[in-house]
């Protein structure tokens, strides 16, 4: 199936270190992708740089066949983007109820009872997201990406410091989003957690990508395992 | 249907909370700002001239850009399709039509 958001031949440089060359991630709808590295080897900024919320040195981003450039994300998510940082995506002047009041009006969603009960979310509603906890804005935000149903999320560490049953009920989301054919690129170093419900794996190393396919045959990859996973995996 | 021209209003709009709360913000900050700089000059309002438009405008962007990362709405708003610098945009907007309006008022 033809991606919906493709990066080609990425580049970035941060003042004299060289972290993408030539970097390349996309995502075909109903496909989940983990784009795995270690610490420091670009994964955000790669994913930053397909969110439009960093300008890559060289490459381009494709999004719905369409080259971005430069990529925005406010454009983008009129067309059905949603991105969710490292650092989250709430506003802090809003409640959780606020959020999907804006989503609503804006994209003349329906009704959002049933979600809210889903995800256990009916005693956060009128709380200030501030006041959440890591797992309790994690699940704020799933709720909003599964209320917004985007055609092409980025989520960047989305499984850090969650608890495994938080972590588990994330992933049973992504699934359900990327059944419903929503094109997933995730990253993150919780390969036990992401595992189930990644559909191919792209690794990210020394600047570049290598696309390894489905998850069993990249554990099957020596190289992948010796250099990222290590021995105990 | 909705008129096209609406629906591209629509769009610049970041929703009523944080719109409101920008445009109030704006307003409070205007009144300060009078109060500090110009009050001990003898005048609450002074003749608008270009400079306290640019002084204006300058303050009403910085203001609004804070405002902007303090809340941390960036993110939320472009996911919403919009795009973040209509906030900064509100507030300098807000004083600079408070300052024409008092321009035009005393004169």
């Amino acid at each position: 199936m033809e991606p919906i958001l493709q990066a080609d031949s990425i580049g970035k440089t941060f003042r004299d270190r060289r972290v993408l060359t030539s970097a390349c991630v996309s995502a075909a709808p109903g496909e989940v992708v983990g784009l795995l590295g270690r610490t420091g080897e670009g994964k955000s900024t790669l994913v930053r740089i397909c969110a439009g919320q960093s300008r890559s040195d060289s490459g381009w981003v494709k999004y719905k066949g369409e080259i971005c450039d430069p990529p925005r994300l406010s454009s983008m998510a009129s067309g059905g983007v949603y991105y969710l940082p490292e650092s989250g995506s709430l506003a802090r002047s809003l409640t959780l109820q606020g959020h999907f009041d804006l989503l609503r009006e804006r994209f003349r969603l329906g009704p959002v009872d049933e979600l809210i009960d889903d995800f256990d979310l009916r005693g956060l509603l009128a709380a200030s997201t501030a006041a959440m906890s890591t797992g309790e804005r994690r699940r704020a935000e799933m709720a909003l990406v599964f209320y917004r149903k985007p055609e092409c999320l980025l989520a960047d560490e989305l499984f850090r410091d969650l608890d495994p049953i938080t972590a588990e009920r994330v992933g049973r989301v992504l699934g359900i989003l990327a059944q419903n054919g929503c094109a997933v690129i995730v990253t993150g170093h919780e390969v036990r957690a992401m595992a189930p419900c990644l559909t191919s794996i792209v690794w990210l190393t020394s600047g570049t990508t290598y696309a390894l396919g489905r998850p069993e045959l990249a554990w099957k990859n020596e190289y992948f395992r010796r250099e990222y996973l290590g021995p105990a995996e | 249907m909705r008129h096209p021209a609406k629906t591209h209003w629509r769009r610049l709009w970041p929703g009523r909370v944080i719109g409101l709360r920008a445009v109030f913000a704006a307003a409070l900050l205007w009144i300060l700002l009078h109060v500090v700089l110009f009050a001990g000059s003898g005048q609450i309002a002074p003749a608008s001239s270009f400079k306290v438009l640019l002084l204006i405008s300058a303050i009403g962007s910085i203001a609004g850009i804070a405002d902007l990362k303090r809340n941390r709405e960036s993110i939320f708003l472009q996911n919403l399709g919009v795009a973040p610098l209509v906030v900064p945009a509100i507030w300098v907007g807000v004083m600079m039509l408070l300052e024409l309006i008092t321009a035009v008022v005393i004169r």
